[in-house]
């Protein structure tokens, strides 16, 4: 199915890649040091077994409660939420590997080659990035397959044919969701605003579904062996006969809906870029800002306009949010469970970074004909991270407020969380010495050591924030704990002078 | 207004520019020229704040480039040889950031961009996205967003590049009314009858090291030809190459 001639390419590619993402990192100096690193990052084997081998101590704490325990039903649920995560990562990666290879242009020299152009070289070049994820799930399945091997046969059926769907609805999302060139006027903005709101619910259905699927679960653990769809399906591997007819149905639906946008996607990518102009309208809206707000208002800007890129910042978000969901429904939300999740929001918004450096990718040679500080970029930046979560984080303090009015009080950390860690991760990844702006490579599952520690750091600033919390009582606790995010964020905020 | 000292750019082990020494005094537009690769877009960059020397020094307006990088990015207007300009947004949303960056008033910006789209007929593709644009409607764009500064130097890296005829007229008046308020430029470019209409002196670089400079007629006077392109191939020692390879095309064409 794969020949070496496909290989071949592809390996090209994904080399260009890599020199094309390195080549804009500041933090790489001079030519040796390049090369090192794209050899290095072009090592394909070397590179997939060493992701792997990261993820697998995250897959074994994931699975853990499988290992001790000793009833189905458990074992089940635990399966359930292991075939989740590859599914939300390969289609995070599908979408943002998509758009990466669109904004950084690899295609464009092959377009005029008499080259035989697939679809399958594709898959195969972003398979190099997804297969890893998989090791996720990988302690869990290897542990079923020793205990309970025709039950784990099926749960690793399950966690590729989830694997397959996320990579199918990034797919999707990429090609439904992506920048079209338009002309530029208002019916453009109604045209955003639908794919933005399209996007969420698109996004949102899936947990959603997710969400009423935990409540029966909840209720009935017998439900859970009827499960029909994925990824609640994956747990119903106790009724193996059952189960492997709904697979058997899930693969014949996605199978071919997989064959068929990958399709698309391709033609996508590979298309010349084209618009259609209206009328033309002479008239223009001169404004001056800020630096600082207008580079925010730009990424926006650009941000709508592909709005897959967007994805990057709604997986963390839904995550959180069908989390809060599950909770409110069973028996509504205090004060602090909110404010958890606020901590938790703001966390999870570190792997948004990618999405938010990656829309200067190629213009970042035109930022640095322009007289911007490295400092004013980051803030900049800082501030654009920060804004989705911010107003997620809103929307969150108003549903607490609705079970608990005190939530209120909760507002500045709303505020205060997501730029923090903003702060903490972008002033890290741009700790480089120099005044010149650049685009760190970063990538939080390509590069996940360094978003781990990223993690860690901001785990540990929001320790520090939360101790109050636990030790006084919550009115006493919460007004110290603003005290400390603030002083905090004072001090970052002078240190990066 | 600029002065340039043993500049020397290494990228790893080879040399792409070698002990350089210029000037371009006040209301000069100074021709840099020089076969492909030859240091010429490297030395814009270093000239421009981009890109940081190896070693020697390059000054503009009395700022050094290497310790004053974004104070000289405020007084240079640099055009890149090929700009890569945000696609998704529009013309005017780029000028915007652009003047918002460079903190010019919104008033000023008005008034500038008002004259500037006029000049370089841009108005039908100001709420256009920059993506769309043709070759040289978005070389006009990168002109107008490194000039509406008003900078006292401009550096140009085949600047004229996809202009048609009556853009390069306007495009080159422009530059003469620059000059004549005491702008100083330097100008690359390997159309060597536009060098010898537009630059007061020109510097000729191979290899990355000036090989000698001024204006063009005493560059003919010196190597006794009547004609810029037949300098330029005696100065850098390519005519026998060229005669080589047109002979070895004959065969084989
Ligand atoms: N980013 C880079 N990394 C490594 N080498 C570089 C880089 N940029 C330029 N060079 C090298 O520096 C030398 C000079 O290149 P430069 O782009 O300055 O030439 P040029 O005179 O502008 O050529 P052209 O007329 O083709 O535009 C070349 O040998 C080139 O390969
Ligand atoms: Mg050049």
């Amino acid at each position: 199915m794969i020949d070496k001639k496909d290989l071949d390419l592809v390996m090209v590619l994904y080399k260009e890649m890599q020199y094309r993402a390195a080549d804009k990192d500041p933090s790489i100096k001079g030519e040796e040091e390049l090369k090192k690193k794209i050899k290095e990052a072009s090592n394909v084997k070397k590179k997939m077994l060493k992701q792997s081998f990261f993820f697998l101590p995250f897959g074994l704490m994931l699975s853990i409660p499988m290992f001790m325990a000793d009833e189905q039903g458990v074992i089940a649920a635990v399966m359930t939420s292991v075939a989740v995560i590859p599914f939300v990562f390969a289609l995070y990666n599908t979408v943002s590997q998509c758009a990466r290879l669109d904004s950084l242009g690899i295609f464009e020299p092959l377009k005029d080659l008499p080259v035989g152009l697939h679809s399958k070289q594709l898959s195969l070049l972003l398979s190099f990035d997804l297969i890893p994820l998989l090791s996720f799930a990988l302690p869990a399945v290897i542990y079923l397959l020793i205990f309970h091997p025709l039950n784990g046969i099926l749960a690793a059926a399950w966690v590729m044919t989830g694997f397959l769907i996320g990579h199918t609805v990034g797919f999707i999302v990429y090609s439904e969701f992506g920048f079209k060139l338009g002309s530029g006027d208002s019916s453009d903005l109604l045209k955003t605003v639908l794919k933005v709101v399209g996007l969420v619910v698109f996004m949102g259905l899936f947990f959603a579904w997710n969400f009423l699927q935990d409540l029966f679960i909840a209720r009935a653990d017998t439900i859970l062996r009827y499960s029909v769809i994925y990824p609640l399906s994956a747990g119903a591997i106790f009724d193996p006969i059952q189960n492997f007819i709904i697979l058997l149905v899930h693969l014949a639906l996605i199978i071919p809906l997989y064959l068929y946008v990958v399709k698309r996607v391709w033609k996508r990518l590979l298309k010349k870029k084209e618009v259609s102009i209206r009328k033309k309208k002479t008239h223009y809206d001169v404004s001056s800002k800020s630096a600082v707000s207008s580079l925010l208002v730009k990424d926006f800007q650009i941000l709508f306009r592909k709005t897959s890129s967007l994805v990057g910042f709604l997986i963390p978000a839904l995550i959180v949010i069908s989390q809060v969901f599950f909770s409110a429904q069973e028996d509504g939300l205090t004060l602090l469970e909110t404010s958890g999740y606020l901590f938790m929001l703001a966390a999870f918004n570190l792997m948004a970074i990618e999405s938010i450096l990656s829309l200067d990718t190629i213009s970042v040679d035109f930022l640095k004909t322009l007289p911007l500080k490295k400092r004013t970029y980051i803030l900049s930046k800082i501030l654009s991270l920060s804004m989705i979560s911010i107003t997620v984080s809103l929307g969150l303090v108003g549903l607490g407020t609705y079970f608990d009015p005190r939530t209120l009080i909760a507002i500045p950390y709303a505020f205060l969380l997501p730029v923090i860690s903003s702060f903490i991760g972008l002033s890290y990844l741009f700790r480089y010495e120099d005044e010149r702006i650049g685009i760190p490579d970063f990538s939080f599952t390509n590069d996940f050591l360094k978003f781990i520690l990223l993690m860690i750091l901001v785990v540990a600033a929001f320790g520090t924030i939360a101790l109050p919390l636990l030790l006084l009582p919550v009115l006493y606790g919460i007004p110290v704990s603003y005290l400390i995010a603030g002083s905090m964020l004072l001090y970052l905020f002078f240190r990066s002078r | 207004m600029i002065s340039v000292e043993k500049l020397t750019k290494y990228y790893g082990e080879k040399p792409a520019v070698k002990d350089l020494t210029f000037e371009v005094k006040e209301g000069e537009i100074y021709g840099l020229l020089g076969p492909n690769g030859s240091g010429k877009t490297t030395t814009m960059r270093i000239l421009s704040g981009i890109t940081e020397p190896s070693s020697g020094r390059a000054e503009v307006r009395g700022l050094d480039v290497e310790e004053h990088p974004i104070e000289v990015k405020k007084v240079v207007g640099f055009i890149p040889e090929n700009p890569k300009m945000f696609e998704s947004l529009t013309t005017i949303e780029l000028f915007n950031l652009v003047g918002s960056i460079r903190g010019i008033e919104e008033k000023k910006l008005r008034i500038k961009l008002n004259r500037l789209v006029q000049a370089f007929e841009l108005e039908e593709y100001m709420n256009q996205y920059v993506g769309s644009l043709s070759f040289g409607t978005k070389q006009k764009v990168s002109i107008v967003s490194a000039i509406l500064h008003d900078p006292e130097v401009i550096i140009m890296d085949e600047a004229m590049n996809g202009l048609d005829p009556k853009m390069a007229k306007i495009f080159r008046e422009i530059l003469f009314r620059l000059k004549e308020k005491g702008n100083s430029m330097i100008f690359s470019t390997h159309v060597l009858p536009l060098a010898e209409m537009i630059c007061d002196r020109v510097g000729l670089i191979a290899g990355g090291e000036l090989i000698t400079e001024g204006t063009v007629k005493e560059l003919k006077e010196k190597s006794h030809e009547k004609d810029l392109e037949d300098v330029f191939l005696k100065l850098t020692k390519s005519e026998t190459e060229v005669s080589r390879v047109i002979n070895a095309l004959r065969g084989s064409m």
